[in-house]
């Protein structure tokens, strides 16, 4: 079954349309990659699922729930059985490393089963050393991976990452798609990532969707996308 | 509700409206405008001075000079008003050794500071920090390569008039505004100096002639000519786009040194900072300097003293709550109607805090278990302090919120954080300084208040600057600026408790 559905998810922002009948699933266990120039409405999308905005028009289900239709938001984020990782990272400045992952659980687990949940986590993430640390004190690497560690704990149906990575160097972004890869192998947790690279994109992800003008041009595997384009612009962005 | 006060209660019929627009008010009319725009010339003189040597140049002591030269808009204005009268009155001190020059009178000198024009010179005094501030955050808002790319085609003087001050005309000319109304709706020192304008007209009909309908007649051409300068601001502003300019990428400030200038510009800071400040306060206390004067304040004030307390703590509370939820949704949901919602809220500010206190009696004085309550406790003087400085408030704390990144709370909202926890959690400690900077700041205010209050108190409730003017009317001077004192201290308390504290705030500022 498919964690995630979209059905005709259009968005308009002072009547301009910057989504525009977009439809995807996304299946148990995999990631997919919502990939475009910027400006092009993924971003958008992908807080449309998050519940961050309200869809003008279409269906998005959550893990067969009906969450967005008809232009409303029919569940509250904080409802929503997802977790996010966001571009700026957006950890708290006054909170901990290991306020950040109990957070999300506070309200979901007992205490014996949350302070369980919290050391999985954090040893997950090869955290522990940091666990009293603030966001402010990390290097660039660990705060990413707070973020992750925030996004997950809760062990949401879906993990939405928007353009994670486009703030850091070379560097750390290889040793981050090591890390990526290693969590998304042993969680096997369902994925949807933003990116306007098409190198990270064929690198993390099983299926891609192009993303141009509002519109998906394309959804495939990599492979796929390289061999057979299914538009000029989709072959041009892609650079074959 | 808040709406509701100012609908001028009932609706005065044409007859009323008839004394409304005689040459006698009109002459009010014209004192009141006369008033406002001397202050604001000499405040945006003042203003734009200052707020150039702070914001753009080398000028030393500034961490002193900064928070001193804010003094003035934080103490209450009839307080000077109070104190430039010793000073110039016919046995004042300044007056005594002004009139030992040539062409000048010491009848010249005290006619003077109970004209029109003394009242402005006070009044352009306690209100310059407005423009000062405005205009040093424009200035320092206006990108260094702007400046530097003129410099490469003319001098200093050249860039200063055609790049920097156009660039930050537009935040001069909004504090420029907010005194023009301010000064416009004073009551406090044109009321203490004698100075007959439009809002000291509505408080002698109201309380002096009960002659009801024509104070609340005279309420709508204020309300009026102040809601018509802040839409006129709003339309002439809203079309410039040069903020955002000015505020582009970087926030490098190009700074203009001084050089030889240092000495003779820090001389001038001082004096002005002498002129606004030291030498008014020195004069309440000189003229106080004596126990007695003390021992009879404050068995005078006793009342007062408590009264302001109890209401201050409770008015600030409740304006740091209002603008704590207000703010959050005001600035969550910038939607056409909120923003209506916001402007509104300004024009609220820009109501005269007479005409606040005629629309609460209006509203509340009427039959019915409730209205009678609160029209006959010091609710209805809470209700004044609401009512005034709300805006003040939710705008206060409204900026506060926009300076956190929207995602740090989208991350809360994701991570399955409702309302409360959102706040709890994240905005309040997020924002504690500014929260804690906002019920300062509205204590000083509400503790302050006397256009409403003086209107609206009931008997028993008297706060200071009520009980302060019922002082001046009926004892010697001494014990006047003694309760003049006390009243300071009051109004100042919980500042110099924070400034005390202040090491323990501010550890997560954005």
């Amino acid at each position: 079954m498919a964690v995630l559905t979209l059905k005709g998810v259009s968005k308009r922002f002072q009547g301009k349309l910057v989504v525009s009948d977009v439809t995807f699933q996304v299946e148990e266990g995999e990631v997919l990659a919502l990939l475009g120039p910027s400006g092009c409405g993924k971003t958008t999308t992908l807080r449309m699922i998050a519940g961050l905005e309200t869809p003008w028009k279409g269906e998005i289900w959550l893990d067969g729930r009906l969450v967005s239709a008809g232009g409303r938001s029919l569940i509250p984020p904080s409802a929503r059985p997802v977790g996010m990782v966001f571009q700026d990272l957006a950890l708290w400045p006054h909170i901990t490393v290991q306020g950040h992952v109990e957070f999300p659980i506070t309200k979901k687990l007992i205490r014996p089963a949350r302070r369980k949940r919290v050391e999985e986590v954090l040893n997950k993430f090869r955290l522990e050393g940091y666990r009293h640390r603030y966001p402010h004190t990390l290097s660039g690497g660990q705060q990413q991976l707070v973020a992750l560690a925030r996004a997950t704990a809760s062990q949401p149906r879906i993990l939405l990452m928007d353009e994670p990575l486009s703030n850091l160097d070379v560097t750390i972004k290889r040793a981050m798609y090591k890390e990526i890869t290693r969590l998304h192998q042993e969680l096997s947790i369902t994925t949807l990532y933003v990116t306007h690279d098409h190198r990270e994109a064929f690198l993390l992800a099983q299926r891609v969707a192009v993303m141009n003008g509002g519109k998906i041009e394309q959804i495939a595997t990599p492979e796929g996308i390289c061999r057979h384009p299914a538009s000029e612009f989709v072959a041009e962005f892609i650079g074959v | 509700m808040l709406w509701g006060s100012f609908n001028v209660g009932g609706s005065p019929s044409v007859e009323n409206y008839r004394d409304v627009f005689t040459r006698r008010n009109a002459s009010f009319f014209l004192n009141s405008l006369l008033l406002a725009s001397l202050s604001t010339l000499l405040a945006t003189l003042i203003g734009i001075f200052l707020g150039f040597l702070l914001g753009k140049t080398d000028i030393p002591l500034k961490w002193a000079l900064r928070p001193l030269l804010l003094l003035p808009f934080i103490i209450p204005s009839y307080i000077y008003g109070l104190a430039w009268a010793n000073l110039l009155g016919k046995s004042g001190f300044l007056n005594n050794m002004l009139s030992n020059l040539p062409f000048v009178t010491a009848e010249g000198i005290s006619n003077f500071i109970y004209s029109p024009f003394g009242a402005s010179m006070v009044l352009g005094l306690a209100l310059f920090p407005i423009v000062m501030v405005v205009a040093e955050g424009s200035f320092i808002g206006v990108n260094a390569s702007l400046e530097e790319a003129g410099l490469l085609f003319g001098g200093r003087g050249r860039v200063m008039r055609e790049v920097l001050f156009p660039m930050a005309l537009r935040g001069i000319i909004s504090g420029m505004v907010v005194v023009f109304v301010l000064a416009f709706s004073e009551f406090g020192v044109p009321f203490l100096l004698g100075v007959k304008v439009f809002t000291t007209k509505i408080f002698t009909e109201f309380s002096v002639f009960y002659n009801e309908k024509t104070a609340t007649a005279l309420c709508l051409p204020l309300v009026l000519f102040t809601v018509l300068i802040m839409t006129l601001e709003r339309i002439f502003l809203g079309a410039r786009p040069l903020e955002g300019l000015a505020r582009g990428a970087g926030g490098r400030t190009y700074y203009y040194l001084l050089g030889k200038g240092r000495i003779p510009y820090t001389v001038a800071c001082v004096v002005i900072l002498c002129l606004s400040v030291f030498l008014p306060l020195v004069s309440l206390v000189m003229d106080s300097w004596s126990l007695g004067a003390y021992v009879r304040a404050f068995s005078l004030a006793g009342t007062g003293m408590v009264n302001t307390l109890v209401f201050g703590v409770i008015g600030a509370s409740l304006l740091t709550l209002l603008g704590l939820i207000l703010g959050y949704f005001l600035e969550k949901y910038r939607l056409p109607p909120t923003r209506e919602l916001g402007f509104s809220m300004l024009l609220l500010f820009a109501v005269p805090a007479t005409v606040i206190g005629v629309g609460l009696i209006k509203l509340w004085n009427r039959p019915g278990g409730l209205s009678q309550w609160i029209y006959g406790t010091f609710a209805i003087i809470l209700i004044g302090y609401v009512v005034r400085f709300s805006p003040l408030a939710v705008r206060f704390m409204g900026d506060a919120y926009r300076q956190v990144p929207r995602s740090i709370s989208e991350a809360a909202e994701v991570s399955g954080a409702g309302w409360w926890r959102l706040m709890v959690r994240i905005f309040l400690p997020l924002l504690i300084p500014r929260v804690v900077m906002t019920w300062v700041l509205s204590f000083i205010f509400c503790a302050g208040e006397l256009g409403t209050t003086i209107l609206v108190c009931p008997p028993g409730n008297e706060t200071l600057p009520i009980t302060l003017f019922t002082v001046m009317a009926n004892s010697p001077a001494e014990v006047v600026s003694a309760t003049a004192i006390i009243l300071l201290v009051v109004v100042l308390l919980p500042l110099i408790v924070l400034l005390v504290l202040s090491s323990r705030v501010g550890r997560w500022q954005y």
